[in-house]
């Protein structure tokens, strides 16, 4: 240990360490400054960006020593008493911080780059923020935000008067802790006293192992308190998302099915966990063949990793409509092509984190997650406890998409916590994260479609294979979503769409922004173009031709309420008709940098697919007037707090300012069910919207007024206006309900759906979300590389319920479907990091002109419908389609790497793969 | 001016203690301060291997550790790789013997490197050893005759 001395925020600050120790750790764990962020632990995501003597570096690769005598500053020294400063104000105000896990090194970067140069370019900007990786924001708001600093009008943010909160640009609620810093993440903080975990998990694809004797270990390691193994485990030893379905071992019995599943728990301080290699713990390995890929899981005689699975197969999943041979007879036009994609990781900034203590009979978690009342139930069957034994208390939540719907710290902490009696917390390193949770499912799809000489559509036939790796996690959802979706948003009179999911011995394949609709779309969209092409109709208006309509019936014999496909497709068509010009022209005289547009359509089932999936949601009003929302509904980045806010403050008619929050934590907030599935807006939002109009209706009945009546919320008294009359309303002489309030409205939605058939028919879902994307790119004919140029993006909501935030997603979604269409692979094993796994940086997002299209909904809340998974679908196709134009290349395989494109362009002129020739 | 620790460690067997700033890199310590100068830097990037050392039974690029994260390590270079004066490792003979080297730059990374892998795996298959020494690039022999070399070490070493 060495002293070391520098100045922190303008505080002269010494601390002792060992000099190797990284300022990130020093900064976070010895000094509690956890303003700034570990993404990565290895330089390559910039969440730890501080400045050093006035330079951006990541904190996580200095060591203390190499900060002696400096001056560093991290997010905690950007404000000045208390007051944001301009950068931070305008990160706030232009929507800059959706989950806000990326934003400190954001700040520091920017802050660099501003000291230096105080009116960038958009190019300087690139530049300067090229190191600090964000999977939210799509990056174009944050662009935004450093061209505006200081002048903050362009954002439109608006402070909406009562009742006028829905639909108006109100800035986010929880904004301000997401750019000081002081938001408190899963990794942020523990008792002083907690113990450290982790989690030793399998190094190979399919094994058996035993255990030995652990004493040994625990005498050489002082620090190292307790192993848990699956003995520990008190209740059910096994999870997984659906309520039947608990496949997944939380510690791995006698044998494992992937590499990083997790085989026993060692917990003690910090230092003794870390310094315990894996190879020193006694548990002895048989390896066996695993069986992995598309062809060997479902080959006959293939080792089977679930005895209850046959042959590997999870399930079928089948949508039948009409007669598609019938159909096939009376098309012209008929296109058959194979289509295929990869695992693709989620990739959010910040890994799985959280702690857990017992407090008696019960247990608490701290923890990081997209659905805590999931994680609550599944916790309880795990411990063998009560639900209401189990509390979880959301930290903020660092990004999600998908991957943090299910359980992963969780069920450690709450076996160790619960046996030790301690407070024991975890942090997953980004390696783990990666190789331990879930991916986007692997598709393999072979379709078919056919339309007449009119361009009309007359018949679809689709098989798509899934793989779902080792457990089920979301594989049903995906073989169920995927035939409901697989003819795109398009009127099709006869469809035969068949599903089915397999396991493999690789990473578990679960719920990732889209549930399989992404590779669905992918498939469906080519084979458009290549309709639209054979019968001379431009692909725009082939899609606007087909595009399904309001009162038209869905593959699943669904009658559509709500549908803004073709005002999505007339809102591009004006850019699109621009921009396939130009392109066209460029390529006349271009040489080897070609220009193409594509356009791209999508649809989304909005929340889960024919089963019960409500939402409730309550407010309160204690005696001294404080009104409040309990939210079960988990902001995770894209807004729900704010969004749900809005729509109760309507409910209830109060502004918002004077309305408080509760989120997140199952002891005080009701069900609201999982963010996923785009259902918040539609379904919490519904629910949010009938909690406060219950309220207002109890408030008005109590002052014997009718409907049209105002509401003023005083200190303790509300006062009813009726026209010329007034009728208060004290609060303190109320009785009070058991938790102290003396007033409370409840809301309740549950999206009306129908179970579907044998042959898939019924209403699988409330309300479909819509949208079209148009990509201008360029390729470089020579290196086979893809830059996406700009991209259109409409998107049909229903109703906005906050643009801004509409608008985040949209961007966010385009830069994911980006990343699919072009970069992202994960190959388990291999790309278990930031560095081999690809994901946009800002250089690489283009301007995103986008148009909200509101097409009401009737069951939604003011007609709103969601958004979070359909600003990804439509991207890669919209993509691809443009690397036609460019190329004559129909993109098959996603993502198209320059490799795989340079290939498919030699072999379209009919060389081979080497170039010459 | 920043302070400079105080570090000790053990190299090929031997007790060594120096002093270091906390930017400098362990493959310049050995280079500099402990006059080690088998271990070769060719990039200082982390991308040629030729700095490859053994820290604590890790392959690691010298050149990018930091030498204050030595201490407390053992640490094994190309120096200590002879079991003696006169007489050579089997990988070093069968490298001479099949002329696995020609300018030598890179060798002493790669005899690190493929002794590492044998330790682990005493029968590579050639996909294994080219997967191995991947990280170490060479620019005079085109590897074919570096892949005979580890492979008849290898053979020799199994037989005993
Ligand atoms: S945490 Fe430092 S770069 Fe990712
Ligand atoms: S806001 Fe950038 S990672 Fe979430
Ligand atoms: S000098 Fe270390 S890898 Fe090249
Ligand atoms: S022998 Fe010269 S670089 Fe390898």
């Amino acid at each position: 240990m060495s002293k070391f001395d520098f100045t922190l925020n303008g505080n002269r600050t010494t601390v002792d360490a060992e000099p190797v120790r990284r300022l990130a750790h020093v900064l976070r764990d010895d000094l509690g400054f956890t303003g700034t962020k570990i993404g990565c632990d290895a330089g390559d995501c910039g969440a730890c960006t501080v400045s050093v003597d006035g330079r951006q570096v990541c904190s996580c690769l200095v060591p203390v020593a190499q900060a002696d005598g400096a001056e560093v500053i991290t997010v905690e020294g950007l404000a000045e008493n208390g007051k944001l400063s301009d950068l931070q104000e305008a990160f706030h105000l232009y929507g800059a911080a959706q989950c806000g896990i990326c934003t400190p090194g954001m700040l520091m970067a920017a802050s660099d780059l501003l000291a230096r140069n105080d009116n960038p370019s958009e190019d300087e900007i690139y530049d300067a923020l090229g190191g600090v990786l964000c999977r939210c924001t799509g990056y174009r708001k944050i662009v935004q935000a450093i061209l505006h600093v200081g002048d903050t009008s362009a954002a439109r943010i608006e402070e909406p008067k009562v009742g006028e909160a829905v639909g108006s640009r109100a800035a986010k609620l929880d904004g301000r802790q997401r750019v000081d810093g002081s938001e408190i993440y899963g990794a942020d903080k523990a008792p002083e006293d907690a113990l450290w975990l982790r989690a030793v998990r399998s190094p190979y694809w399919r094994a058996t192992f035993s255990l030995g004797d652990f004493e040994p270990l625990k005498e050489k390691y002082p620090g190292l308190v307790d192993v848990i193994t699956a003995a520990d485990v008190p209740g059910l030893n096994g999870f997984g998302v659906y309520p039947d379905v608990k496949d997944q071992p939380a510690l791995a019995e006698r044998f494992v099915r992937f590499k990083g599943e997790a085989v026993v728990a060692i917990i003690g301080d910090f230092e003794a966990i870390s310094s315990i290699s894996d190879e020193e713990l006694p548990i002895s390995w048989q390896e066996q063949e695993p069986v992995q890929g598309f062809g060997p899981p479902v080959a006959e005689n293939a080792p089977q990793l679930h005895d209850d699975h046959p042959g590997n197969i999870l399930a079928y999943g089948d949508v039948l409509k009409g007669n598609v041979s019938e159909g096939f007879k009376s098309s012209c036009a008929v296109f058959e092509e194979s289509f295929q994609t990869g695992f693709v990781e989620h990739g959010y900034i910040e890994p799985e984190a959280g702690w857990a203590q017992r407090i008696g009979d019960r247990i608490e978690i701290s923890v990081t997650t997209q659905s805590p009342y999931m994680d609550r139930d599944e916790i309880a069957l795990i411990m063998g406890l009560e639900p209401e034994k189990v509390r979880i208390i959301p930290t903020a939540c660092g990004g999600g998409f998908g991957g943090k719907l299910d359980l992963s710290v969780q069920p450690l902490l709450a076996i160790a916590a619960w046996k030790l009696n301690r407070p024991v917390r975890c942090t997953y390193n980004r390696l783990e994260s990666m190789a331990s949770t879930t991916k986007r499912h692997p598709s393999k799809i072979t379709a078919r479609y056919g339309c007449d000489q009119d361009g009309k559509l007359q018949s679809y036939d689709f098989e798509g294979d899934f793989n779902t790796g080792a457990y089920v996690s979301w594989g049903l959802t995906v073989k169920d979503r995927v035939p409901i979706h697989a003819t795109g948003p398009y009127y099709v009179p006869n469809v035969k769409a068949r599903s089915r999911a397999f396991f493999a011995n690789e990473t578990p394949a679960g719920a990732f922004r889209g549930f399989g609709v992404p590779q669905a779309a992918i498939a469906h969209d080519a084979l458009m173009d290549m309709m639209a092409e054979k019968v001379g109709i431009d692909p725009l208006e082939f899609r606007h031709i087909n595009a399904i309509r309001k009162g038209q019936e869905t593959a699943t014999g669904q009658k559509l309420e709500s549908a803004g496909l073709d005002q999505c497709l007339e809102a591009l068509r004006e850019d699109w008709g621009d921009w396939r010009a130009h392109a066209e022209a460029h390529n006349q005289s271009a040489t080897n940098i070609r220009r193409g547009v594509g356009v791209g359509c999508m649809w989304y089932g909005c929340g889960n697919t024919s089963i019960a999936n409500p939402s409730t949601m309550h407010i309160g009003i204690k005696p001294d007037g404080t009104v409040t929302l309990y939210s079960g509904a988990l902001d995770i980045g894209q807004g729900t707090n704010t969004t749900m806010m809005q729509a109760a403050a309507d409910g209830l008619g109060i502004s918002l300012s004077e309305l408080q929050l509760v989120w997140g934590d199952t002891d005080l907030t009701a069900d609201a069910g999982k963010s996923s599935a785009s259902r918040q807006a539609y379904v919490s939002g519904n629910a949010a919207k009938l909690a406060g109009e219950d309220l207002r209706g109890q408030i008005l009945r109590m002052a014997n007024v009718g409907e049209t009546a105002t509401i003023e919320f005083g200190k303790n008294k509300l006062i009813v206006h009726d026209g010329d009359t007034s009728h208060e309303i004290n609060l303190g002489s109320l009785s009070a309900l058991d938790n102290g309030e003396v007033l409370r409205g409840e809301g309740y939605f549950d999206p009306p759906t129908e179970p579907l058939d044998e042959n898939g028919q019924g209403k699988p879902y409330g309300t479909y979300g819509f949208a079209a994307q148009i990509a201008d790119v360029e390729v470089d004919l020579d290196l086979g590389t893809v830059k996406v140029v700009r991209m259109g993006a409409a998107h049909d909501v229903g109703q906005s319920l906050n643009p801004q935030q509409v608008e985040g997603q949209i961007h966010g979604g385009v830069a994911q479907g980006l990343g699919l269409a072009l970069m992202e692979e994960y190959i388990p094993g291999r790309t278990e990091n930031l560095h081999d796994y690809l994901i946009p940086t800002i250089g690489d997002i283009p301007e995103i002109r986008t148009y909200i299209i509101e097409d009401p909904e009737p069951t939604g809340p003011w007609g709103a419908k969601g958004i979070g998974e359909p600003a990804l679908c439509a991207t890669a196709p919209a993509i691809f389609g443009g690397i036609y134009q460019a190329t004559g290349v129909r993109v098959k395989q996603a993502p198209c790497t320059p490799d795989r494109l340079r290939a498919a362009i030699l072999a379209k002129r009919g060389l081979n793969g080497n170039g010459h020739g | 001016m920043a302070k400079r620790s105080h570090v000790t460690t053990t190299v090929n067997g031997d007790e060594y203690e120096f002093l270091c700033d906390a930017d400098q890199t362990l493959v310049n310590v050995l280079r500099d301060e402990l006059e080690l100068t088998g271990t070769k830097e060719g990039c200082s990037t982390g991308d040629c291997g030729a700095c490859s050392i053994m820290l604590d039974g890790d392959l690691v690029c010298s050149c990018l550790v930091l030498g204050v994260e030595a201490d407390g390590k053992d640490i094994q270079t190309i120096e200590g790789m002879a079991p003696s004066a006169d007489e050579l490792h089997p990988l070093q003979r069968n490298f001479l013997e099949i002329n696995g080297l020609q300018c030598g730059i890179c060798t002493p990374g790669i005899l690190i490197a493929a002794r590492a892998l044998l330790e682990r795996n005493p029968d590579p298959t050639e996909t294994e050893i080219r997967f191995w020494l991947a990280g170490n690039l060479c620019r005079c022999t085109g590897y074919d005759k570096i892949i005979r070399s580890v492979q008849a070490a290898a053979e020799e070493m199994r037989k005993g």
